[in-house]
């Protein structure tokens, strides 16, 4: 199953590896090496764009091991990603503290919030819990308008990253900086994943009667996939603060965290490739939304007022409508069956 | 391995009541090493829910259960299977969106040392720790002889597969006494016989044949079968404990549980003449 | 199962095509045919194009007042091409995104601004400013918010302020009352009851600001949601601090709530009332009944429609022939304005710098369209709002507010344009630590 025509496995190692062939791997380098040099034939708009994915894939990356994974619903994703956002512009703008000693304050900050905000799923599964967690939306966003700190309704101004003198000031540099870590996050995530904690998160997402008797500690485990999905999201939050360079609350609406779970659920739920196919497909379709309008509008004159900017969150709408239909395994699920019907073709069977 | 018929499993006057059903009345048994023991009864008679409490998962108002000398009454679930205790469920209850051997892999839970920072960081540790819990999970699949479906999402599988995937994830477990949950509800007769067959195969242990897995080296040597099935059971019990309406009726061999007459009635329901 | 195959295929077609053709239209897209058309003869349009960016509320939650926002400017630059044949015959081309009131679309949309080449960019509410003007402060890409927050023009950088902000209508309504209307000893006292959200707030911080330099005590400062039915509670807390002077910060609904609690309570008739500009509208006056707001006062940085000023008539007409149902938006006349403005600053970008160094788009032309055309604004606006000229320090090109009051049901104006003095949140730092650098 899922491999290549004449590829055995000799050991359990080879079994267990993620890239089995020299085909993976040179595909593999290959890709690495096209995302590494983007910035050579990419404008800084293109680059803007893939910049805003990476973090969004930190953040996704992190819900999908809650969401995805253990199964916790969480509706207050884009709050988290707040609490990480704005701890890395409190310390690295007013306290003026290193840029990754704000980068891990923010994951931890975001983590020990989670962490609260996720006892309740100790009792409540589903649509409960994800009641309980838009709370935390909410009181997220209402303390950041009401401390001083965080600059309440203003916002605060965030400075560039920067490691050891050197300043991530270019949309470039900055695109080596936010591909790396994401990188990084997608391989700790693939690796958590398929080991120890990732099958305990899975057995409690499939069967948590049988999780527990199997010696899974539900409390440890349901609280930790909430500690580690919202240290991504904080992770994420430091990220958009430096590259935005400016946090004002209204940025982490709710709609922001149903968005994250539509794209943990089109790319394809508990599986690695699945955040990754989901936030390129809501990104670039957010971005194509943000061309449509002005097009038809200059293609087509004689169109009624306002239709063609309320042709752009409808078309959204229809084609997110569309993929839940056709493919409600996620986008993930679809590639591995191309990558069947690849390696079988031209024969059918 | 004669460690002579010492006790394994106390259970002293257990009562469990639902409201204002009493599922389980004053129950007393003993479940000692080196024996299977079956406990029958028809249905409602309160077998799955002596496992239950034994598991964790039901609180019973009274009695205590004794584990190795252990109070674990009204201990949580997943501290119980720490102990050495595995199971398995009446309805089957698998991780659906996993392979068999995830499955079983998840088993291994307790028995293994990562973190998440090991985890995640993958290389070095945790990847000797996964290739040396994978051997012992592999000589399970294969004692099973459930090779072909070893990649396959377990919600995908037929039932008898099923089982005996379920069978193999309460074995991963290294337990020291193994409750099986009515393992041959819903099965033809082969398929009874294949698992009845494992069951004895788990109990004598398989010796050289799996040298390094010491659960089937070595065998489960005590073993708890609830079924409803008389058969089968006479046929491989060394014990039999029968309940009824969440009585104890019975306790003997399979032979004299065969000619006692509390049984009989409770099974042809005599006494509504 | 056919069936189920074909709409499976249908389905992957619709998705690959939808994505597919954006980008491709978006990249051949507005440059060449759009705005090239004009239909007066006199003034062929042969000359290139000068780059105006828009990110434009069109969708999203703000769409109430983006689209009316981005239709205003967009007319206005259709006639301004069509009817006055462009920037001494260049067209103004309008590069224009919506940005969906997301911070992170904004973010990429005024990267795509700066790399399309456009000159400046305007954003039409203070939370898109605030998520593009980091970006567009560090690379010197000058901006103009229609609407906008103090912080997007403290400290003073490259973001410009087409008007006055909440904070404003505040030092601008309490200048007038001090002068006007307020006729007791001593220092009167203030109430506040703000929207919980920068609206609100803006006016809020100019208070504290203000209040012992003018001379003004704060009694009470209440917060109300964009939702509230009733504010019973807080207007008592505030009828038992007895004010002289109540200050809403908010936007029509719940405003016409805080009224309506005030009469009920009896506070108002007696206390006097003024209202920031997102407050006082017809619709405050519709939803709380005329008679209860008789006598409000408000402020409000634009003229009114049907006013007679130089500018209505085509407004008006363009307003009526392309988008009949904004007339009688307000909005739609700031974001008018706004273009007249930033065809200003083309104009005197273009007279001062010449084309071909505004043709490039880079460093240099935002350099000189900021210091030769921003900064060197000195111009009417056609009388559509107040005055626009840069003073150095201070980034608001429009200082200006008008006081209105509730007449006999008709809001009315009872001054001309009066300034709005600049609010030294500088002298804050505890408070206010984004004003200073």
């Amino acid at each position: 199953m899922g491999l290549p025509c004449g590829t055995y496995n000799y050991s359990y190692a080879k079994d267990m590896a993620i890239l089995r062939t020299k085909t993976h791997w040179a595909l593999f380098i290959a890709l690495l090496i096209l995302v590494f040099t983007a910035p050579l034939y990419c404008d800084n708009y293109l680059l803007g764009v893939a910049n805003l994915m990476g973090i969004t894939l930190i953040a996704a990356v992190g819900l999908n091991i809650l969401l995805g994974y253990c199964g916790q619903l969480s509706i207050g994703h884009a709050g988290f990603i707040a609490v990480g956002a704005y701890t890395a512009a409190v310390l690295t703008g007013t306290f003026e503290l290193p840029f990754l000693v704000g980068l891990i304050c923010a994951g931890l900050m975001a983590g020990l919030v989670g962490l609260f905000f996720g006892i309740p799923s100790l009792k409540v599964k589903g649509f409960y819990l994800g009641i309980a967690t838009i709370a935390a939306q909410f009181i997220i966003i209402w303390f950041i308008n009401h401390l001083s700190i965080t600059g309440g309704f203003t916002g605060i101004a965030v400075p560039y990253a920067s490691i050891g003198g050197f300043v991530f000031d270019t949309e470039a540099s900055q695109f080596y900086l936010i591909m790396t870590i994401a990188v990084l996050c997608v391989f700790f995530a693939k690796n958590l994943a398929r080991t120890r904690i990732g099958r305990a998160f899975v057995a409690i997402r499939d069967n948590d009667l049988a999780a527990e008797v199997m010696g899974i500690n539900l409390f440890y485990y349901k609280l930790l996939a909430f500690f580690i999905g919202c240290f991504l999201a904080g992770i994420a939050g430091s990220l958009l603060a430096h590259w935005i360079g400016f946090m004002n609350a209204e940025q982490f609406s709710i709609s922001e965290s149903i968005l994250y779970i539509g794209m943990v659920i089109i790319g394809g739920m508990g599986s690695a490739l699945g955040p990754i196919l989901g936030v390129i497909f809501i990104r670039l379709l957010q971005q194509g939304m943000m061309f449509i309008a002005p097009m038809l509008e200059s293609a087509f004159p004689a169109l009624p007022a306002g239709f063609a900017s309320g042709i752009a969150p409808m078309l959204f709408g229809v084609v997110i409508v569309l993929f839940l239909v056709l493919e409600p395994r996620g986008l993930s699920h679809r590639w591995m069956l191309f990558k069947a019907s690849y390696r079988l073709w031209p024969f059918s069977y | 391995m004669e460690n002579g018929n010492q006790t394994k499993l106390r259970i002293e006057h257990l009562s469990l009541n639902f409201g204002g059903v009493h599922a389980l009345n004053d129950v007393s048994l003993e479940i000692k090493d080196n024996e299977i023991l079956a406990i029958i009864g028809p249905n409602g008679a309160g077998k799955t829910c002596i496992l239950n409490c034994i598991s964790g998962f039901y609180k019973p108002q009274q009695g205590e259960i004794y584990f190795e000398g252990k109070k674990i009454t009204r201990m949580r679930p997943d501290k119980v299977a720490n102990l050495g205790l595995a199971r398995t469920f009446q309805n089957i209850e698998l991780y659906t969106g996993l392979s068999s051997q995830d499955n079983i892999m998840a088993a291994r839970h307790v028995l293994m040392k990562q973190n998440f920072v090991s985890g995640s960081l993958y290389f070095g540790w945790a990847h000797k720790e996964e290739i040396e819990h994978r051997e012992l999970v592999e000589d399970i699949i294969d004692f099973l002889e459930i090779e072909p479906i070893r990649k396959r999402v377990v919600g995908s599988l037929p039932y008898g597969m099923r089982k005996r995937v379920e069978l193999g994830r309460a074995l991963a477990l290294e337990p020291k006494v193994l409750l099986l949950d009515e393992p041959m509800a819903g099965m033809n007769l082969e398929e009874k016989e294949d698992i009845a067959r494992f069951v004895v195969d788990v109990f004598e242990g398989q010796g050289v044949t799996y040298p390094n897995n010491p659960t089937l080296r070595d065998g489960v040597t005590c073993i708890v079968l609830v079924e409803h099935d008389m058969g089968v059971v006479m046929d491989i019990a060394d014990r039999i404990i029968v309940l009824d309406f969440g009585r104890k009726i019975a306790e003997g061999t399979p032979d004299e549980i065969k000619s006692n007459p509390e049984v009989i009635r409770a099974y042809l329901g005599q006494e509504a003449k | 199962m056919k069936s189920r195959k074909l709409l499976t295929l249908a389905g992957v077609i619709f998705l690959a095509l939808a994505l597919a053709v954006m980008p491709l239209m978006a990249a051949c897209g507005p440059a060449p045919e759009e705005p090239t058309t004009p239909t007066t003869p006199t003034t062929p349009a042969v000359k290139g194009p000068l780059k105006y960016g828009m990110s434009i509320c069109m969708t999203g939650v703000a769409a109430e007042k983006g689209s009316p926002m981005g239709h205003g400017k967009l007319d206005a630059i259709k006639y301004i091409n069509e009817e006055l044949g462009g920037i001494n015959g260049h067209p103004i081309e309008a590069i224009w995104y919506d940005n969906s009131y997301d911070a992170a679309k904004a973010a990429t949309i005024v990267k795509k601004m700066m790399s399309d080449g456009a000159l400046f960019f305007t954003t039409n509410s203070s939370k898109m400013m605030m998520a593009s003007q980091e970006i567009a402060n560090r690379a010197g890409f000058p901006g103009i918010a229609s609407f906008s927050s103090p912080i997007c023009t403290n400290p003073p950088q490259h973001i410009y302020a087409q008007m006055p902000d909440y904070g404003d209508d505040f030092a601008a309504f309490a200048n007038y009352y001090l002068a006007n209307i307020w006729k007791g000893e001593g220092k009167p006292k203030l109430a506040l009851h703000l929207l919980n959200n920068p609206t609100g707030s803006g006016s809020g911080d100019a208070a504290l600001c203000l209040a012992d330099e003018l001379g003004i005590e704060i009694v009470a400062t209440e917060e109300h949601t964009a939702t509230t039915i009733s504010e019973m509670e807080s207007m008592t807390r505030i009828k038992a601090a007895n004010p002289d002077v109540l200050f809403i910060g908010s936007t029509p609904a719940p405003s016409a709530v805080v009224i309506k609690n005030a009469y009920e309570l009896g506070l108002y008739p007696g206390v006097v009332i003024g209202c920031a500009h997102a407050s006082f509208t017809k619709a405050m006056v519709a939803i709380a009944g005329a008679d209860i707001v008789e006598g409000v006062y408000g402020v409000f940085p634009t003229c009114s429609w049907g006013e007679d000023v130089p500018g209505m008539a085509k407004m008006t007409e363009y307003c009526k022939a392309y988008h009949p149902k904004d007339y009688g938006n307000m909005d739609y006349i700031t974001s008018w304005a706004e273009a007249l403005v930033g065809a200003e600053i083309l104009r005197l970008a273009v007279e001062n710098c010449g084309y071909d160094k505004l043709a490039a788009g880079d460093a240099a032309a935002w350099e000189c369209v900021e210091k030769n055309g921003i900064q060197k604004l000195d111009y009417d606006v056609e009388g559509l709002h107040g005055p626009v000229k840069y003073t150095a320090g201070d980034n608001r090109l429009d200082k200006s507010v008008r006081v209105f009051q509730v007449v006999s049901g008709e809001i009315t104006a009872v001054s001309g344009w009066i300034d709005a003095p600049r609010i030294p949140y500088e002298n804050f730092p505890d408070k206010f630590p984004w004003a200073v650098k």
